[in-house]
């Protein structure tokens, strides 16, 4: 084309301009961050999935396991549920919480470790191979990656912990799941209906066991899968932990960042 | 002076035993992470997909399909070069406008792809009455028609004694539609309500905006600009999309929030099946714009004239798919 010229021009300027060092934001890294950042952004959807999916599947068990306790309850355990909900549904709860937490981030852990040891490695083999531009910057990310996820060997123990003493879960019994003068009123009822038959009284308790049953389980439901803005549930918990580590990691790729 | 272009058959054995990986759109060394090739798409790979593929979000069923298809030499031709690259899912870049290297679409066909978006948008009217009413459709219109208007007069520079100038401005407003497009696909993120089918035509339509600039800026001979705009497009996309997570979106789908029946895991389960393939292609999108830089880098460092090069890959007749080495 007959305008050409003038484009070829232009690109003789561009040859004289001085190329800008490509040295902010993601492009501090270089361009072998790209898969880095991309696998740390796939283990954090693929783990905070799990932790809803895991959650979700295993609340059922949870469920159960405490309806066959709760359906052994006596009358006067009725009256004192305070009590029996610390006594003998927190312990269960408690180790649930322990148990499904670990597994979950233990997961987390090992796959995240995976994806640093592979790039750990493929840096490892770039540094002997001295492709300086390529792979300072990306041992750079790598160890710091690697050096931020050292602290997650810390975190099933510390992530348990935290929910177990956040006043979450130990808090759970503390309040009264079916209110005083329910109970009384059923009772009274239930006294009355005693003089009247026995048969008859018979179904005063499965019906309250039900509404006990059901308050726990409204009650645990929060607890461990809600997604109520005021007290975090041990899902939105373990989700941000992971949520956090990975941004944490994806920031310091993108910048770049040594040690 | 001739572009350095080579053919995937070049690189294809060493990417099957593993010395080559694909990473975005750069082929690396696998031991040192040099790079060692760019890919690039041509005018033929991006008529060949569009018209093989129904949905624009899964070529690589219709490159997969044996069926009619295998008729076409080129397009089995295709799926060999993205078999042999390991870059078969990768190809879902090819069929819309996010392009693998420069976009080789061509301001015609940009155009049409225009054309489909926007009646898909008014589809989408009914299902998302209340988004609409808050985006205000007649403004939604008024960005389509002025896109319709770009890329024509795009096209009729190449006519002109001297298009740069035009090439420019019509970047600089490519810039200001981008940047609405944005804000909507940003706005749809953030909202209560996520649907899926609508993020696709947005995001299809803010990419459509940045690969026309970077296009027009290369047409133009800016390359240090088209360079400087494709990194600011990369950390653009990386700052919105990075915090797209399938759980959350399926949280957000209105079948999930609309069904109170089927229980909940259920649901999320049903509905993350579709958001993880659009979740990659976004991730592929992202991929793809960071590579972006380091091809335009790579013609500055050798020389090769902007206007050339897009001449090159959208008139390319024979090959779909080209790489440029690296310097």
């Amino acid at each position: 084309m007959f305008w050409k010229k003038k484009i070829k021009d232009k690109l003789v300027s561009t040859e004289r301009a001085e190329l800008p060092t490509i040295d902010t934001g993601i492009f501090r890294l270089s361009c072998a961050g790209i898969d880095l950042r991309r696998a740390v952004l796939d283990w954090r959807d693929k783990h905070t999935e799990n932790v809803e999916l895991h959650l979700t599947r295993e609340f059922k068990t949870l469920c159960s396991t405490l309806d066959e306790v709760i359906e052994k309850m006596t009358y006067r355990e009725l009256f004192f549920q305070n009590s029996f909900g610390k006594e003998r549904l927190e312990p269960i709860l408690k180790e649930w919480v322990e148990r499904e937490a670990t597994s979950i981030m233990d997961s987390a852990r090992k796959d995240l470790s995976a994806v640093l040891v592979h790039n750990l490695e493929y840096c490892e083999h770039g540094a002997a191979l001295k492709h300086k531009e390529d792979n300072e910057h990306y041992a750079d990310a790598a160890f710091a990656a690697a050096a931020t996820g050292a602290g997650l060997a810390a975190i099933p123990a510390a992530t348990v912990f935290s929910v177990a003493s956040a006043g979450g879960i130990a808090g759970i019994f503390g309040i009264t799941v079916i209110s005083w003068p329910v109970v009384a009123i059923g009772t009274a009822v239930a006294g009355v209906l005693l003089m009247l038959g026995v048969h008859k009284a018979t179904n005063v308790k499965p019906r309250a066991l039900s509404r006990y049953r059901k308050a726990v389980h409204k009650t645990i439901e929060v607890q461990v899968l809600g997604s109520d803005g005021d007290n975090e549930s041990l899902r939105q918990r373990l989700q941000s932990y992971i949520s956090n580590t990975a941004n944490m990691l994806v920031t310091e790729i993108d910048n770049g960042h040594t040690f | 002076m001739a572009i350095p272009f080579e053919v995937p058959a070049k690189y294809a054995v060493d990417v099957v035993s593993g010395a080559l990986v694909r990473s975005g759109a750069l082929l690396k060394d696998s031991s040192s992470g040099q790079i060692v090739a760019h890919l690039q798409e041509t005018g033929l790979g991006q008529r060949l997909i569009s018209s093989a593929v129904n949905s624009p979000f899964s070529p690589t069923y219709a490159l997969a399909a044996p069926s009619s298809l295998a008729a076409n030499a080129q397009l089995v031709q295709l799926k060999g070069m993205m078999e042999s690259l390991q870059m078969f899912q990768f190809a879902n870049l090819a069929a819309t406008v996010a392009g693998i290297g420069v976009s080789a679409i061509g301001f015609v066909m940009m155009n049409k792809k225009i054309n489909g978006l926007q009646s898909q948008m008014t589809e989408f009217e009914n299902r998302v009455e209340a988004w609409f009413r808050e985006l205000q459709e007649r403004d939604l219109r008024a960005h389509y028609s002025r896109l319709h208007g770009l890329y024509h007069e795009a096209d009729q520079s190449h006519s002109m004694s001297n298009p740069v100038t035009e090439f420019l401005r019509i970047a600089h407003e490519l810039a200001k539609e981008s940047a609405f497009f944005r804000g909507e696909v940003a706005f749809l993120i953030h909202n209560d309500i996520f649907d899926i089918e609508l993020f696709k035509v947005l995001i299809r339509s803010y990419t459509l905006c940045d690969a026309g600039r970077i296009e027009c800026l290369l047409f133009a001979g800016e390359l240090l600009a088209a360079h400087k705009v494709s990194k600011d497009v990369a950390s653009q996309y990386n700052t919105l999309f990075d915090s797209l997570s399938p759980i959350k979106l399926a949280h957000k789908s209105p079948s999930l929030l609309e069904n109170k029946e089927i229980p909940l895991d259920h649901l999320l389960r049903q509905e993350l099946v579709g958001i993880h393939e659009l979740v990659d292609y976004v991730r592929d999108i992202q991929d793809a714009a960071i590579s972006k830089p380091y091809l335009i880098k790579t013609l500055i460092d050798r020389e090769i004239d902007g206007y050339e090069y897009i001449q090159a890959i959208t008139s390319e007749k024979e090959r779909p798919l080209l790489l440029v080495e690296a310097g």
